[in-house]
């Protein structure tokens, strides 16, 4: 009898996930490649890439895949370039005003990032920074590199120093040890801060249109418009678009860490 | 010599972890440092490793001064109470890490020579392509052995490296190591707490306690002969009795009924308790008139709480029982209080 309530509790468990969290994936991309499917029809009555063709004949589009990746890859560069060393530094020293220092960056999470972009917005039309890329790539960072610090920050303190001392007594420089025992063991890490950083950069609108004035056009940017439109299909097709690149942006990543361990492990 | 530390201190503010240390160590042997924990010995593996400074004093190695010289310049390994085996690199890669990395850089086909090398000498060369997680604590170990050595360090510290294991691989990884380290010809310095472990591995043993060493010498002469108090409590058995220390093997016990003449020397003890060891009877006395316990093998029979004579010599007068206290009883004697310790 218990067995059995614990098999059927599992069954609404599972079918819950699978209703909650594949299903509305899956109807968005039958949508996208089907023509006419409405309320009360069971299926679409028939399929077609017309949606897809739509999409990819407009120029912004491919363009404005290409200046998404750019910018987000840009964004999580830098993003490491900054936080790796902070965080390093707030996890493994301890000195006079850390809380304060980590009070502040936490500041930009919890100020409305909007009140600072207006700010940020005359400094940065002084600089010569708005209407280009370089732009928004920096007030990328605005919302990114508070959680970049904090999930690396905490990888850090998970890992204990003895792993960098046992490195150098066997002869291995600070350096060399960061590269060949500290990274890689933080890979985790590294990876949860570049998918968030990734998907946040992916996801702002109002920053990207207020530094780069409609100049610099990232997916959401031409997503919005596209909503407007009654084409369903189109809509269902960008948001398909949208939710793989993500998961690319995670096997390339996946790719890459595997090669730079390959690299430095061999015997 | 190989090593020697010269006065060397660590002090802060408001604490001093040792002072004026003062040891020299030859080339090939092994030495234990034992003491309670906190007392400082494994602060001082790692000054010697490099990983913490000294505030004073030197620490010279090979006749260098390598005082203020970096853990990675060192010519010293220092093995930790874990294995600390590089979780993402397969055995041959972990041990064979010192060879990539390290200071004297080794072409691949070399390392990789060495590498399976000094895994067939820790007996592990058919797990050399597992990952360390595949690979049981004492196997674990023994690779972290062989990736200290391959760097052919001067010096290899021991910090306490079998206290994660379980009792009995405990006990039959530390005769292996020690025969290892010996054959190899290793010079090294292992840190632990337990009595036996100190005696088993070490040729020479430090009693460290208070940031001081207490007394250095051979097994056999500090638990014979401890210098003082502190000494005789933790690393040998017997009793103080006006200033002088005798050996449990010294001690006898007699019923408060059967005193002999000749026992001239003795103390009144109570038994606390007994137990059964080797085929014999050992007996925990307290001695109220000196505050001391003592564990003490008997022939006769005693009760406990029984009120019993512990009889013992003095130099210049007749042991009241020496016939039945040889040599080998005091060895498994010593045996016995590690054990129940």
């Amino acid at each position: 009898m218990i067995f059995n309530r614990k098999k059927a509790a599992q069954a609404v468990w599972f079918t819950g996930c699978i209703l909650l969290f594949v299903a509305p994936v899956v109807i968005m991309f039958i949508k996208s490649v089907s023509f006419g499917w409405s309320w009360p029809e069971w299926r679409p009555d028939q399929f077609s890439l017309r949606a897809w063709e739509v999409m990819f004949r407009d120029p912004a589009l491919s363009r404005s895949l290409y200046v998404t990746v750019a910018v987000g890859v840009s964004v999580v560069l830098i993003n490491f370039l900054i936080a790796v060393p902070s965080a390093y530094a707030l996890s493994r020293f301890s000195f006079k005003g850390k809380g304060v220092v980590e009070a502040l960056l936490m500041m930009p999470i919890l100020i409305p990032v909007l009140a600072i972009a207006m700010g940020m917005h005359l400094t940065m039309i002084r600089l010569g920074l708005t209407d280009r890329i370089t732009g928004v790539i920096l007030i990328h960072l605005l919302p990114t590199l508070p959680y970049a610090v904090r999930v690396l920050k905490a990888g850090f303190d998970r890992l204990s120093f003895d792993w960098e001392e046992q490195s150098a007594v066997l002869g291995a420089g600070r350096w060399t040890t960061f590269w060949t025992v500290v990274v890689p063991l933080i890979i985790p890490s590294l990876r949860s801060t570049a998918v968030l950083v990734f998907v946040i950069s992916l996801s702002q609108y109002v920053l990207t249109a207020i530094i780069g004035g409609g100049k610099v056009l990232t997916l959401p940017m031409i997503y919005y418009p596209y909503f407007n439109s009654a084409d369903e299909a189109v809509v269902a097709g960008f948001s398909v678009l949208f939710a793989l690149l993500p998961i690319a942006f995670l096997i390339v990543w996946e790719a890459v860490i595997k090669g730079y361990l390959f690299v430095i492990r061999k015997p | 010599m190989l090593m020697k530390l010269e006065n060397v201190s660590k002090v802060f503010a408001d604490l001093t972890v040792f002072q004026h240390l003062n040891i020299e160590v030859n080339r090939g042997d092994i030495i234990s440092l034992v003491g309670p924990s906190g007392c400082g010995k494994s602060t001082l593996l790692r000054s010697i490793a490099g990983l913490s400074r000294v505030s004073s004093g030197k620490i010279y190695i090979d006749g260098k001064d390598m005082t203020s010289i970096k853990a990675e310049q060192r010519p010293v390994v220092l093995m930790f109470q874990q294995p600390l085996l590089f979780p993402h690199l397969t055995i041959l890669e972990n041990v064979t890490y010192g060879l990539k990395y390290g200071k004297n850089k080794k072409a691949k086909k070399e390392r990789i020579e060495r590498g399976m090398n000094l895994l067939e000498k820790v007996e592990l060369e058919k797990l050399s392509g597992r990952y360390p997680n595949q690979l049981s604590g004492g196997q674990q170990q023994r690779v972290a052995l062989a990736r200290a050595l391959i760097v052919n360090p001067s010096l290899v510290l021991l910090d306490e490296p079998f206290s994660s294991l379980d009792p009995e691989l405990r006990t039959s990884i530390r005769t292996w190591v020690r025969d290892f380290l010996k054959r190899e010809g290793v010079t090294a310095v292992f840190v632990t707490h337990d009595r036996e472990e100190a005696m088993i591995m070490g040729d020479r043993i430090a009693v460290m306690k208070d940031g001081k060493f207490q007394q250095i010498g051979a097994p056999e002469e500090v638990y014979q002969h401890p210098d003082n108090e502190e000494v005789a409590e933790m690393f040998s058995e017997g009793l103080y009795v006006e200033g002088r220390f005798i050996s449990a093997g010294k001690l006898s016990l007699r019923p408060v009924s059967r005193l002999l003449a000749s026992d001239s020397q003795k103390a009144e003890g109570i038994i606390q308790s007994k137990f059964f060891k080797y085929g014999l009877t050992f007996y925990h006395v307290h001695i109220p008139e000196l505050n001391q316990s003592v564990v003490i093998q008997s022939n006769s029979k005693f009760n406990d709480k029984e009120a019993v004579h512990v009889c013992y010599k003095r130099p210049s007068v007749e042991a009241c029982d020496t016939g039945k206290k040889s040599n080998w009883r005091t060895q498994s004697q010593k045996n016995e209080q590690k054990i129940s310790r």
